[in-house]
């Protein structure tokens, strides 16, 4: 259970910058996800901490150890990656203990561990199996098996379900949730999976060109991103993101948006927005589930979730231009402006919907960003 | 479905010409090997003998002449093998830890460096067999068993460091990561990790490096002193008699017994060998 800090940490390839002068601290029993689209520096950032990559400034502590020019076995760690990396001539039992034979652990407790291991993941019967005997997802348990074997203070995963099919993949999902649990070890996990992210960690960094965007709670940053891009990257589909102007006159706040105003109500700015001037450019961004949707004067509601009485809330007619059913719920697409709009709403709904709709954006739900700086107002 | 058949004739039809063409010296030695003297100047060059015999086999190995000494190729041939395997065994390991060092960790300068093998790779000997002379007396090596070992190594090192280098870049580097977390120092997860991974390509080096080093003639002439001339160069001596008799014979058995090791070697391993080339291959 180790606390990990990195500080100012600036790694480059050549002329390209892979971390930023990027400041990270992870609490001890944390599980904390790094996200960001792939060259944002996620992998780099995790190689460094597992000490297989020199920073070129900055340091690294592991439970409050400078370990920034520890070789990666000293620093109390163990480590998953993207493409298993089982030894290819030892069998299962083998690679599970290679860690412990290097350590000099008595055979005894080798085979004590192993067999605790093997049994935890259910892959006792594989034990005497080569790694090209085994299918993709048995290869990822044994590698998650020879990583917790080690029954070290920090677990790095570095996109370890990438190469997995989707339900094996929720499968695998939930078994390291639990064994994060049940080891209550401290855990960092590199993907560009927002779901993974979403769905194991306890705190989501947000990485973009080295640096890290934002670091928050999963439902936190869901709700309130502190930025345009964390906006745009996070949730699928995204969060809309729509260009208008903020303006204040007569003591009201509105944004002019271009299908007509929209009154804020009760948004709460942060700390930055009092002082900024009238007519300011903005960014207003909305998630597709918080779009209402009326087929044109009709009265009904087309997704429940949504309160679309609030009578103060402007409405927009718009086009319809596609629709993408996704089982339970359908993005529907509608026309705004320049932009397109995404709504998501109950796919039974979606399959009357007209060619015209009329939205409301629950006001209480939007993000408002600074066109220029793109921060959160 | 005939025009099919036709060309497949016509592939056997070159097939077997070329085998024959290649075969036709071999024949030729091997009948002459077998003849007794009396048969080697009535009878056709290709006529197979009439009364084989061991003779001249036995006379090659233990009693011919080579310059002054009449031992027979036999000393020529321990000589060999006090060479070969020495200079296979270590240039072989050598080459396999500078392939994974280059390949496998990231070296200041590995590249310059590897620039550099490949030059080093495509040097003709003669170029810098005189400095080389100088050199190795100056470190007291010439004439010496040490000394063309040595010599062997340092110029099979640059082909084989790049041989094992590309199979060792075609391996997930992952392998390496994973095993340094693992806690394995660099020899061990040389030893534990990626040798176990390269018997392959340690098969071809090995009969890449056996064959060139068996075959070699200008460094045993130069390097090895009198005392320990190979098997090539001892058959040259036999064979370039400057008196005496031409024992064609005699001469025959000898070159079969000296091409002999290099060839058992492809017989035994030769599968492997294609496999590794093509694993090689496949992969890089």
């Amino acid at each position: 259970m180790h606390a990990v800090s990195v500080r100012d940490a600036s790694k480059r390839y050549g002329a390209l910058p892979a971390l930023d002068g990027l400041n990270l601290e992870v609490r001890a029993a944390e599980f904390v996800a790094l996200l960001g689209p792939s060259g944002c520096g996620k992998s780099t950032l995790l190689n460094v901490i597992a000490g297989l990559e020199e920073l070129d400034a900055g340091s690294v502590h592991i439970a409050d150890r400078d370990v920034t020019r520890l070789e990666p076995h000293r620093r109390d760690i163990a480590m998953v990656f993207q493409s298993y990396a089982l030894y290819p001539t030892m069998t299962v039992a083998e690679n599970l203990s290679f860690a412990l034979r290097m350590a000099g652990t008595p055979a005894a407790q080798i085979r004590k561990r192993v067999a605790a291991v093997a049994e935890l993941l259910r892959i006792g019967e594989l034990l005497a199996r080569r790694p090209a005997q085994l299918s993709g997802g048995q290869r990822q348990r044994v590698a998650i098996g020879r990583a917790i074997v080690r029954e070290a203070g920090l677990y790095l995963f570095d996109e370890p379900l990438s190469n997995l099919d989707a339900n094996l993949r929720a499968e695998m999902r939930q078994e390291i949730r639990r064994l994060h649990q049940r080891l209550g070890a401290t855990m960092i996990y590199v993907t560009h999976d927002q779901v993974e992210a979403m769905s194991l960690a306890s705190r989501i960094a947000v990485m973009r060109q080295g640096r890290i965007e934002q670091m928050d709670e999963p439902q936190a940053m869901y709700a309130q991103p502190t930025t345009a891009f964390v906006a745009g990257f996070v949730g699928s589909p995204p969060m809309n993101l729509l260009p208008g102007t903020l303006r204040r006159t007569g003591g009201h706040v509105w944004v002019e948006l271009p299908g007509g105003p929209m009154p804020l109500g009760s948004y709460r700015f942060s700390v930055n927005a009092p002082d900024a001037p009238d007519a300011q450019p903005v960014t207003v961004g909305i998630r597709p589930e918080d779009v209402c949707v009326r087929a044109g004067d009709d009265a009904r509601q087309w997704n429940a979730a949504c309160q679309c009485g609030d009578a103060r809330a402007a409405c927009f007619e718009l086009p319809v231009i596609a629709r993408e059913p996704l089982g339970a719920t359908c993005i529907v697409w509608c026309q705004f402006g320049t932009e397109r709009l995404a709504a998501m709403i109950d796919s039974r709904a979606a399959a009357a919907l007209p060619s015209r709709v009329r939205l409301q954006l629950r006001a209480d739900r939007i993000s408002i960003f600074c066109a220029r700086s793109a921060t959160r107002l | 479905m005939n025009r099919r058949r036709f060309a497949r004739l016509g592939l056997y039809a070159f097939a077997i010409s070329a085998a024959l063409f290649f075969l036709a010296p071999l024949y030729v030695v091997l009948c002459t090997a077998f003849k007794p003297p009396s048969e080697l100047r009535g009878a056709s060059l290709l006529a197979l003998p009439l009364a084989p015999t061991w003779q001249a086999w036995s006379r090659a190995w233990s009693h011919a002449c080579t310059g002054l000494a009449c031992d027979g190729i036999r000393v020529g041939f321990w000589n060999s093998v006090r060479i070969t395997l020495p200079a296979v065994l270590l240039s072989v390991s050598l080459g396999a830890v500078n392939g994974f060092a280059l390949s496998m960790w990231r070296l200041r300068g590995a590249s310059v460096l590897l620039g550099l093998l490949l030059v080093g790779a495509f040097i003709p000997y003669q170029i810098i067999l005189y400095p080389l002379v100088t050199l190795v007396a100056a470190a007291g090596l010439f004439g010496t068993l040490p000394g063309v070992i040595c010599v062997h190594v340092i110029f099979s090192l640059p082909i084989l460091t790049l041989l094992f280098r590309n199979f060792y870049a075609s391996l997930p580097p992952e392998i390496v990561s994973a095993a340094r977390v693992d806690g394995g120092s660099f020899w061990s997860i040389f030893w534990h990790v990626i040798r176990p991974l390269s018997s392959g390509m340690i098969i071809v080096a090995v009969i890449l490096q056996f064959t060139g080093v068996w075959n070699d003639y200008l460094f045993g002439l130069v390097f090895a002193g009198r005392e320990h001339l190979p098997m090539t160069v001892q058959l040259n001596n036999l064979v370039d008699r400057t008196y005496g008799e031409n024992d064609y014979s005699v001469d025959m058995a000898a070159t079969v017994l000296t091409a002999l090791p290099p060839l058992l070697i492809y017989l035994l391993a030769g599968r492997y060998f294609v496999r590794g080339i093509t694993a090689a291959a496949v992969k890089g």
